[in-house]
């Protein structure tokens, strides 16, 4: 036994050693060689002293031991072969190793870390807040660059959504996700070890820190993002993830029916978020751009009276189309839009108004679905001043005087030091980008069928370069008038 | 409207002999005299039962049933004591037959032609049957013949004819999309541009078609290229060179800014001469240009009841106005950082009315750039920062760049990996192809 926790404590090699990273990857390899070879004395030895095991595969050193033995200690609490084992010494183990684990040495052991990350996210180990925040971090971890979709982003997107703890994963859906499994690999000739190698290089499934997924799991990987940020109440991210839900790229007039709950969404919190109907980015599918609207009238006849400056068309859509609301479960959307209806006017007023009196504004919203009077007003004012959506400031006025709202510049001037701050900001996000974009083209580059689509066209230009007719003349029979384009037969045989 | 018996051909020679002052009316001949008198009889209550009349008329000099049908069913009701009121049965009935034998008559001469196999009868059948159907109001079958005269046509000129042909039919049927691509044909044959003859139609044809579609930049400018100098009978039985100056120069007043104005229509010699015929809309431009809106605006409004007479321009009266005024107000506001609304008011509102609700809809638009003061009762010009626009635009276009790239980036990614959803089994009564995905809520 002390043998096999010898093979168990043999990795990493000392720091001492100062060892480069193609020494690193070397022993790694062999070290994950060697606990396949010896698994079932490990298995045994791990059972039998866990307390020991644990200690030896600490997270932070020695991540590829650890993995292995949180995998066998969960499987033998999931099939209960050992009584020996306490369900607290596992969620520790499995606690340091999700928030602990070496981002390097993780990559040699991905599909074994991906199963223990998915059955963590089932929730039976940790509170849900618990497991989301660990779930989160450990994403954040292994992909510090924030850009590579991984199957474990849905099923944690869904926990936070179903326990209510969105607060835990915003770090991982504020990321914008720019590449997805499934995209041809690379032959990078780097090592896993490399601490400089960008995600897309290690995050594969022949690396395991991802598995296939398919076009209906990334969509609804942004329907639920957008339902997160919904019960936020943060509207312009809203849109934005239920937008890319709606122009997800489709073919042959393919669309989906998570793209089609998205779009309602969409229009309601794009009222939300700006007060004005949302319009289609130009790369959605003209498909999607002439369907969707027919397949959903009652939310454009919506979108349609929010913007008509009366009410009564907006409280009409809304009481005739309650089934509709009831049925694609949009109604506390819905209500939140007509609530939201009496602010976007005032907000509107600033477009028209320098400054105005309250009596003027209450006439405004009076018309609007309900009665204020004076005092509601000024309540609805100084609300929306304060919570920042009304750049204005309230006059009272003094002596029997009227009071006035002012409206107030929305924009600010920066200082230099702050657009300079922020020019460069721009600049980085920019610069990153093109980092992205150069290896999105080294890798469609060199993908199999880029590269035999290319030689074909090389083939075909030389061949047009020699004989610019094509092969035109050869395909004219014979007897063909071109004129008539009848063909003569010869019946002479 | 009436014609001129020989007594009265008599009296007016008479008083021109006596240096008196005699007014010719200029309305146009041909069918669209008909249209002007329904139009005026629906439209105008002095007028009303005069123009039905002269209408019932007018249609019975023909020999369109249609018409008299729809003539007489207004004047039915209009005025069911005048004599026009009843219905003249004998007429239609004989007027059908007559009509019924034509057509027989010119389509079994067509089918003769057409056995014959010579090109030109063909056409020339065509065409006779056209102009047949257009005179008893069948301008379907009228355009259908006219149509097909295109399949026989050798020369340019019968190219030329056809087209005028079916631009005639189309004006009848309001057809403006029809008369704006015949024009666009005859546009295209070559040395058109050098038959000055040709100049005025073309450019008072697209004008009015540009007019009835509602793109009045477009109208304004080939109206202002007519040229007078060349022979009226061309375009006299479409418009007259006062409906010319009147359209013209409305739509340039809607449209244009005050030194094109002044460039294109009062400096302009060839529009001249068509706006000498309606003298108060040259004084009106000339008002609008020296910066005399409210002088300007009451000369127009005082027209305004016979441009809602006109058969073109009636349905676009109250919008080219609307822009004319919502002009006035934007230039008389151009000088100023601010005005009182009580100046705008006495200059632009209605006697006891306040002109603030259309400054509200001018700004919500976005034609005037302002801001209302309530408590000081000013009109206040957004005055905007140099310095701040050019940082927002900067940090916008830095965003826009970026997001959009970003995007860009996702979806080529998405692509190639090949996670484009595609289409699924065909939904019974859909027309949506649906993808076969997980069903929402269900963890994959």
């Amino acid at each position: 036994m002390k043998q096999d926790f010898n093979l168990l404590a043999s990795f990493p090699p000392p720091r001492e050693l100062h060892i480069e990273d193609q020494q690193l990857d070397h022993a790694a390899k062999e070290y994950i060689r060697d606990l396949n070879l010896n698994k079932a004395e490990l298995k045994k030895a791990v059972l039998s002293n866990h307390a020991r095991a644990i200690e030896i595969a600490d997270p932070t050193t020695n991540t590829i031991g650890c993995c292995l033995v949180a995998s066998i200690l969960t499987d033998a609490l999931r099939s209960k072969d050992s009584t020996a084992i306490e369900p607290a010494a596992v969620h520790q183990v499995l606690f340091n190793l999700l928030s602990r684990f070496d981002v390097l040495q993780v990559r040699y052991v991905g599909s074994l870390f991906r199963s223990i990350l998915e059955e963590v996210c089932t929730g039976k180990f940790f509170s849900p807040l618990l497991t989301a925040e660990l779930a989160s971090a450990a994403i954040s971890r292994l992909d510090p660059s924030g850009s590579v979709y991984t199957s474990a982003y849905l099923p944690v997107a869904k926990l936070a959504l179903a326990e209510d703890c969105v607060e835990a994963v915003l770090p991982i859906i504020d990321r914008d996700l720019t590449f997805f499994p499934g995209a041809p690999t690379m032959r990078h000739g780097r090592l896993l070890c490399d601490a400089a190698l960008p995600s897309p290089y290690y995050i594969t499934k022949s690396t395991g820190l991802t598995d296939d997924v398919e076009p209906a799991h990334v969509l609804e990987y942004y329907y639920v993002s957008g339902l997160l940020y919904t019960t936020r109440r943060n509207w312009t991210k809203a849109r934005k993830s239920f937008e890319r839900a709606v122009t997800y790229p489709g073919k042959d007039h393919g669309v989906s029916r998570i793209s089609l709950a998205a779009y309602k969404r969409w229009l309601l919190v794009g009222l939300l978020a700006d007060g004005v109907a949302p319009t289609l980015p130009n790369y959605t599918l003209t498909w999607t751009k002439h369907s969707f609207p027919r397949l959903c009238t009652a939310y454009i006849n919506l979108t349609e009276s929010f913007l008509a400056g009366t009410s009564e068309p907006l409280t009409s859509t809304v009481s005739t189309n309650a089934a509709t609301w009831e049925e694609d479960g949009t109604q506390s959307l819905v209500a939140e839009v007509v609530d939201a209806y009496q602010r976007w006017l005032i907000v509107k007023l600033r477009h028209v108004y320098s400054r105005l009196p309250i009596s003027q504004i209450q006439q405004e919203i009076t018309s609007a679905l309900m009665s204020l009077n004076a005092g509601d007003v000024i309540a609805l004012l100084e609300s929306m001043i304060a919570s920042g959506s009304l750049k204005a400031e309230l006059r009272r006025g003094t002596g029997g005087e009227e009071d006035y709202l002012i409206f107030q510049e929305d924009r600010a001037l920066l200082s230099e030091a702050d657009f300079a701050r922020e020019i460069a900001q721009s600049h980085h996000t920019i610069t990153a980008l093109t980092e992205e974009y150069k290896l999105v083209n080294e890798r469609l580059s060199t993908n199999r069928e880029y590269v035999s689509h290319m030689a074909r066209e090389k083939k075909r230009a030389e061949k047009e370069k020699e004989n610019p007719m094509g092969d035109f003349e050869e395909n004219l029979e014979d007897d063909e008038d071109l004129m008539t384009g009848d063909m003569q037969i010869d019946n002479t045989d | 409207m009436a014609h001129l018996t020989p007594d009265l051909q008599n009296y007016f020679g008479h008083m021109r002999q006596q240096g008196g002052v005699v007014v010719e009316s200029e309305k146009p001949p041909g069918r669209t005299q008909f249209d002007r008198l329904l139009h005026i009889g629906r439209s105008s209550i002095p007028l009303c039962v005069d123009a039905l009349k002269a209408a019932v008329k007018e249609a019975k000099a023909g020999g369109d049933v249609s018409r008299y049908n729809e003539a007489w069913e207004n004047i039915r009701v209009a005025a069911p004591y005048e004599p026009e009121a009843i219905k003249d049965e004998e007429w239609i009935k004989r007027q059908n037959d007559i009509n019924k034998k034509e057509s027989t008559r010119l389509e079994s001469n067509l089918s003769g032609y057409k056995q014959n196999g010579i090109k030109e009868s063909i056409r020339m059948g065509n065409e006779d049957l056209g102009q047949h159907y257009e005179q008893i109001g069948k301008l379907r079958e009228a355009s259908d013949a006219y149509g097909r005269m295109r399949h026989e046509v050798s020369t340019t000129k019968h190219i030329m004819d056809c087209c005028q042909r079916l631009i005639s039919v189309a004006l009848q049927r309001r057809d403006w999309s029809s008369i704006i691509s015949n024009i666009a044909k005859i546009n295209s044959i070559q040395g058109v541009e050098d038959d000055r003859g040709m100049q005025p139609y073309i450019k008072i044809v697209s004008g009015i078609g540009y007019l009835g579609k509602g793109l009045f930049k477009e109208a304004a400018d080939n109206l202002l290229q007519a040229d007078l100098s060349a022979p009226a009978d061309t375009f006299n039985d479409i418009a007259t060179p006062n409906d010319v100056a009147i359209y013209g120069g409305l739509l340039a007043l809607a449209v244009m800014d005050r030194d094109r104005l002044q460039t294109r229509v009062l400096d302009n010699p060839q529009f001249r001469v068509f706006l000498e015929t309606e003298s108060h809309i040259r004084k009106a431009i000339t008002h609008f240009v020296s910066g005399r809106y409210s002088a300007c605006l009451s000369i127009l409004e005082s027209y305004k009841a016979d441009y809602l007479l006109d058969i073109y321009l009636s349905k676009h009266v109250e919008t080219i106005f609307s822009r004319i005024r919502q002009k006035c107000i934007t230039q008389y506001f151009v000088p100023f950082s601010c005005v009182t609304l009580d100046s705008l008011n006495e200059t632009f509102a209605h006697d006891g009315q306040s002109i603030e609700a259309e400054l509200v809809d001018m700004i919500r638009s976005g034609s005037l750039n302002a801001r209302i003061d309530s408590e000081s009762r000013l009109l206040v010009a957004v005055q905007s920062d140099p310095r701040l626009e050019m940082q927002y635009a900067a940090l916008k276009a830095a965003r826009k760049y970026g997001d959009e790239a970003k995007e860009r980036l996702r979806r080529i990614n998405l692509i190639a990996a090949g996670l484009e959803v595609k289409a699924g089994k065909q939904q019974p009564g859909g027309e949506i192809a649906w993808a076969e995905g997980a069903p929402l809520g269900a963890v994959s």
